[in-house]
């Protein structure tokens, strides 16, 4: 019971950090129409970037704000050159997702490249260990709860009660509709951009500062989590993407827990099957379906 | 230097039949497969554990499961059949009708996963260290020396190259193949002429994985061993490489694409001199196959060799009689005679084909050519049809009947629920409650492709042409029925299979002349203006012969000029026999071509009657005027 009751723990703490990455991706792909699977590498600069001033003596909390606003800028940059390359020639949508796998390979292995292929460690204090009743954290790893629900709250408050965040939702349900309504696409991608790098980058930082270790891979071995909880929960839904994230990080732990590590992310992945089984429908919201994206 | 070119001609080859597996997949399937690598690596993993032995054996220092020692060259049949299975499986999960891009994402996420998994649980195939000391098929045997016995393994691997490119080439050119490629370009219109798309991109999808298995049997055999350092996601990436750079959809394009990048560019960059550090030159590699790929898909999407194009010439029997007769005057009468007295459509017409073949309805036809349509059960009757989306009901309980070689106009304000209803009775959208009687059998709960089959056909409001497929393919992969499209078809009875094909030519033919577009035979759906993409749907949607023809807005995109020639046709057509339903937004074209009307708004039948009748109703006019 406190093995099952600790991997729910466990499982909290991943899902907090899938989270992040998780929103950050359903509010790009809502308003952008851009499956990024990019998404990854971009992850894995801004967790350089961190791990660069965090090993020159720059504490993990604002490591994690430049690694986000790396991810904002970076991502910021290649939708506006890169992604819109392909938006003037018509490519169509599956095209698209291929031009963003081979980027994602470019931006991987530039940071192979720069990291001589290592694996680096973080030497940064984790803080006490905190039981709470049956659970236990790291004091980092309570941070990284807090900084997920702030996340969601910000994200949702951004959604819900700014004009920003209305001009979201209409380009997410209908982009059409919603150009032809007079919003300032221009400017809505372009925050989505912003916004949704920057969640991408903290979520790239929130996992090394779990894991405490980078590499080039780092990205990649997170993106099953974060894109499973992304489709999982919805197109463009924030709250679906965390519940989501919930569902699958607390599942992962108790199969790891009794089944071994190996075994954690096929449940992932198995639950994400389940969904493709038995909701299709999920993955063809009306503003997922259309054909052409935003950039 | 020979060991070097002979191990060159070994990979070489090897990436010929990657390449092929993953074109017949993404090339003529549409299927982006981004964890074709997996699949190689199950080949790959089979093949070494059934050549390996058992694992518990004295000296044996590795952990894995189905060890075995089977003689050459079984592993390689166990190589092919582990990447079917494995293909076979995650095709049932995934290969569902969702977006391909999120198909993408998940085909890679899943190579990913299996990656860790594999690496983190040493008991399935030794873990991150993986399996070594596969020994080379038959070394012994032969008595070669290394050198000797590496050119005769590049002969043997070349053979089985040949091999399989008779067996992707028959199966690519095939009927199954065309079918595929429809799939491909528009997935519900191929359902909508009776072909089981998720059937085809299964098969498809097994059997360039069950290539795969293959192509990592192979390697693991010349190999020697294999880990999961062999199989990192971004492997997937130079074969799709090869296949862009190559040719999409091109068997001959994709080996020079195969030469070209894994080839020439990797195994070229083997020779530079040590850069920097040990790996430099890898990451570099890959950076430029990365910067390749993505340029690729911007410049050149459909390669250097892009897919041939079927060109295909009018047989010069079948011109005559549309000379004698003059176009305009074989549309209507004569031909119904002609079809009146023939056996039944045009499968079994042998012989010179005249262009009555085009307008005939096959046995739907009345004998004498007239129509008759009040003494005859209706074709298509529907009762009480209800279709919901979440809360809302957008067809409300709608009933009525289409006689044979009726026009029935169906009108009504956007959002009436016109589409929606066409929709249901085609099988797109499954009702939530009602009857739908089709020739006298309910389908209401029979897939759209089955449904096709049973003599409904259906036009999109959106245009929808096989953009990939030549006007003349677009017809013949609609002739074809089930039997040439499902690959059993195809194996059982090649002789039927060709009589089937002839058949499906002349009839494409005469549609072609019958509504002029001879012309444009050979060009690609992509290549049409917005009326001829319209009249390439709707002669598809003729070549099976159909009892009704649902047509979702056909004058949407239509050139002014080309109105009153699609408008002639829909009542030719309609003279053969073939009921009409015709959703039209364009009130002329409604009031010239309709026997009766029928209005819709908010999801009910408001009213029903000649069109003259209706278009004073006050309740019509309110709903239109709102």
């Amino acid at each position: 019971m406190t093995i099952f009751l600790q991997s729910i723990g466990f499982g909290v703490i991943i899902a907090s950090i899938t989270a992040i990455g998780a929103m950050g991706f359903t509010l790009q792909f809502g308003v952008t129409n851009v499956f990024n699977l990019n998404y990854a590498a971009v992850m894995t600069v801004c967790a350089f970037v961190a791990y660069l001033l965090q090993s020159h003596g720059v504490s993990i909390w604002v490591a994690m704000l430049a690694g986000g606003a790396a991810g904002a800028i970076l991502t910021y940059l290649i939708g506006r050159t890169i992604l819109r390359a392909y938006a003037r020639r018509r490519v169509q949508i599956f095209e698209v997702v291929m031009a963003t796998l081979g980027l994602s390979t470019v931006l991987s292995y530039i940071v192979y490249v720069i990291s001589r292929d290592s694996i680096y460690e973080f030497s940064f204090s984790v803080g006490r260990t905190v039981h709470l009743g049956p659970f236990q954290a790291t004091t980092t790893q309570l941070i990284l709860i807090v900084l997920a629900v702030v996340a969601l709250l910000a994200v949702e408050g951004l959604l819900r009660l700014t004009r920003f965040g209305t001009a979201v939702r209409a380009m997410s349900a209908d982009r059409d509709l919603a150009v032809a309504c007079g919003i300032a696409v221009n400017r809505v991608v372009a925050a989505a951009w912003l916004i949704s790098g920057f969640l991408c980058g903290v979520a790239g930082v929130a996992y090394v500062a779990n894991s405490m270790t980078v590499s080039y891979v780092t990205g990649s071995l997170f993106l099953p989590l974060v894109l499973s909880a992304a489709m999982l929960g919805g197109v463009g839904s924030p709250v679906g993407a965390c519940l989501a994230a919930l569902v699958m990080g607390i599942v992962t732990e108790i199969v790891a827990a009794y089944g071994g590590s190996a075994y954690s992310t096929t449940a992932a992945f198995g639950i994400l099957v389940l969904v493709l089984l038995s909701r299709p429908s999920s993955l063809l919201s009306a503003g997922a379906l259309r054909q052409t994206i935003t950039v | 230097m020979s060991f070097y070119l002979s191990t060159l001609a070994v990979y070489f080859a090897i990436y010929v039949m990657s390449a092929w597996s993953l074109n017949l997949q993404y090339g003529y399937g549409g299927i982006l497969n981004f964890g074709w690598i997996m699949y190689q690596a199950a080949g790959a993993y089979a093949a070494a554990v059934v050549s390996l032995g058992a694992d518990t054996a004295p000296g044996s220092f590795q952990q894995y499961i189905l060890g075995s020692r089977l003689p050459f060259p079984l592993p390689l049949l166990v190589a092919a059949a582990a990447g079917a299975l494995v293909s076979a499986v995650v095709a049932l999960a995934t290969l569902r009708r969702i977006r391909r891009d999120y198909q993408a994402a998940v085909m890679l996420m899943l190579s990913i996963i299996a990656l860790q998994v594999v690496s983190a649980a040493p008991a399935i195939f030794n873990g991150s260290i993986g399996l070594t000391g596969i020994t080379r098929p038959l070394f012994s045997a032969l008595g070669l020396s290394l050198t000797g016995y590496q050119w005769v393994y590049a002969a043997w691997v070349v053979v089985l190259c040949g091999v399989l490119y008779l067996l992707v080439e028959g199966l690519t050119r095939s009927p199954w193949g065309r079918a595929l490629r429809s799939v491909r370009d528009h997935e519900d219109a191929a359902i909508a002429i009776g072909i089981n798309g998720t059937m085809m991109r299964f098969e498809a999808f097994v059997i360039g994985g069950a290539i795969a298995g293959l192509s990592g049997g192979l390697l693991v055999e010349f190999i020697g061993a294999w880990s999961p350092g062999a199989w990192s996601y971004a492997e997937t990436l130079v074969v799709f490489l090869a296949i862009l750079v190559g040719g999409v959809a091109n068997n001959r394009g994709v080996v020079f694409g195969s030469l070209i990048v894994p080839v020439l560019f990797l195994q070229l960059s083997q020779f530079l001199p040590q850069i920097a550090y040990p790996g430099f030159i890898d990451g570099v590699d890959w950076i430029v196959i990365g910067l390749a790929f993505m340029l690729s898909i911007l410049l050149l999407p459909r390669g250097i060799m892009p897919e041939r194009r079927l060109r295909v010439s009018r047989p010069a029997a079948a011109a005559a009689p549309a000379v004698a007769a003059g176009p305009a005057a074989v549309l209507v009468t004569p031909a119904l005679r002609v079809a009146g007295n023939g056996p039944a459509g045009p499968v079994s017409t042998i012989g010179p084909v005249s262009t009555a073949e085009a307008v005939s309805a096959g046995p739907r036809a009345d004998a004498n050519g007239t129509r008759d349509v009040t003494e005859r059960a209706p074709v298509l009757s529907v009762r009480d049809l209800t279709v919901r989306y979440g809360g809302v009901t957008a067809v409300d309980a709608v009933s009525f009947d289409v006689m044979p070689g009726e026009i029935l106009g169906l009108i009504g304000p956007n959002g009436a629920g016109k589409s929606t209803l066409l929709s249901a009775i085609a099988g797109q959208l499954r009702p939530a409650a009602g009857s739908i009687m089709l020739s006298g059998a309910e389908v209401r709960r029979a897939s759209p492709h089955s449904r096709a089959r049973h003599g409904l056909a259906r036009t999109f409001q959106l245009t929808s042409e096989f953009a990939g497929l030549t006007v003349f393919e677009n017809l013949l992969v609609a002739g074809r029925g089930a039997r040439g499209a499902s690959l059993s078809g195809l194996l059982r009875s090649p002789a039927r299979n060709k009589a089937d094909e002839q058949a499906a030519a002349r009839r494409a033919w005469a549609l072609l002349e019958q509504l002029g577009l001879e012309y444009a035979a050979n060009s690609y759906g992509r290549e049409l203006s917005g009326g001829e993409r319209r009249l390439v749907e709707i002669m598809r949607s003729l070549m099976r012969d159909p009892a009704v023809l649902l047509l979702d807005e056909p004058t949407v995109g239509v050139a002014p000029h080309l109105l009153p020639k699609i408008v002639a046709d829909l009542r030719t057509i309609s003279r053969g026999g073939v009921a009409l339903v015709l959703a039209e937004h364009s009130l002329d074209v409604v009031a010239e071509l309709s026997d009766r009307v029928v209005v819709m708004a908010g999801g009910h039948i408001i009213a029903r009657g000649s069109y003259g009748d209706v278009v004073v109703q006050p309740d019509v006019r309110d709903a239109y005027v709102g």
